[in-house]
């Protein structure tokens, strides 16, 4: 993401829109992560809470969506700035499961069935793309040949 | 109009004011607006009238 951030969406070419998509029954742990991610966002910070999640899923700190993942996301909002208190209650009140919901409706009207998937102009893209497959689309739907 | 009513009136428009403009804004009753109706929206980022758009579907894992 850091070189599509720069080439694309700080130069005004990209608008990059996040949904959530959990996959619980297979990844329990992501509801809660959906959730840990817009309670940070509500308070301007889910592009830190969600670098710390994905860094966080990498390095196996938290998985099923357990009080101890809650304490987990807990640590990962304090460290981006954010109050423990209110964050753990914005997470354990599902103060957000409105937004999941209307992400998840929206993924499957689309077509999406796993993740990541992304929709260019229009278009689907299941699973992870390099950047430079990213760069390629983009370029060709900015200048088309 | 009476003044009862214009102070009611004037009340209303505060606090709707209010739950627009607050970081986590809410409804009136208390239901958060959802992060992809806000604008700007918390969860997006650049130009909204940039020529291409992509929506990312994500579950962290």
């Amino acid at each position: 993401m850091p070189q599509l951030t720069k080439n694309y969406i700080d130069t005004g070419k990209v608008y990059l829109e996040v949904y959530d998509y959990p996959l619980m029954q297979i990844h329990p742990g992501a509801l809660m992560a959906a959730q840990a991610a817009n309670c940070a966002a509500e308070r301007g910070q889910y592009l830190l809470m969600r670098n710390q999640i994905f860094a966080g899923a990498a390095n196996k700190e938290w998985n099923e969506g357990s009080l101890d993942d809650l304490s987990t996301f807990s640590n990962y909002a304090v460290a981006i700035g954010l109050e423990r208190g209110s964050f753990e209650s914005c997470v354990t009140t599902n103060r957000h499961l409105a937004q999941i919901k209307a992400d998840i409706a929206r993924a499957e009207q689309i077509g999406v069935s796993s993740t990541p998937a992304f929709v260019i102009n229009g278009r689907l893209m299941l699973g992870a793309q390099p950047y430079e497959e990213f760069a390629r689309i983009i370029d060709v739907m900015i200048s088309p040949p | 109009m009476h003044i009862r009513h214009v102070w009611a009136l004037l009340f209303t428009l505060f606090w709707v004011a209010a739950c627009g403009l607050a970081p986590n804004a809410a409804t009136p009753l208390g239901e958060p607006v959802l992060l992809s109706e806000q604008v700007p929206n918390p969860r997006a980022f650049g130009d909204p009238n940039a020529p291409v758009k992509i929506s990312e579907f994500t579950d962290f894992q």
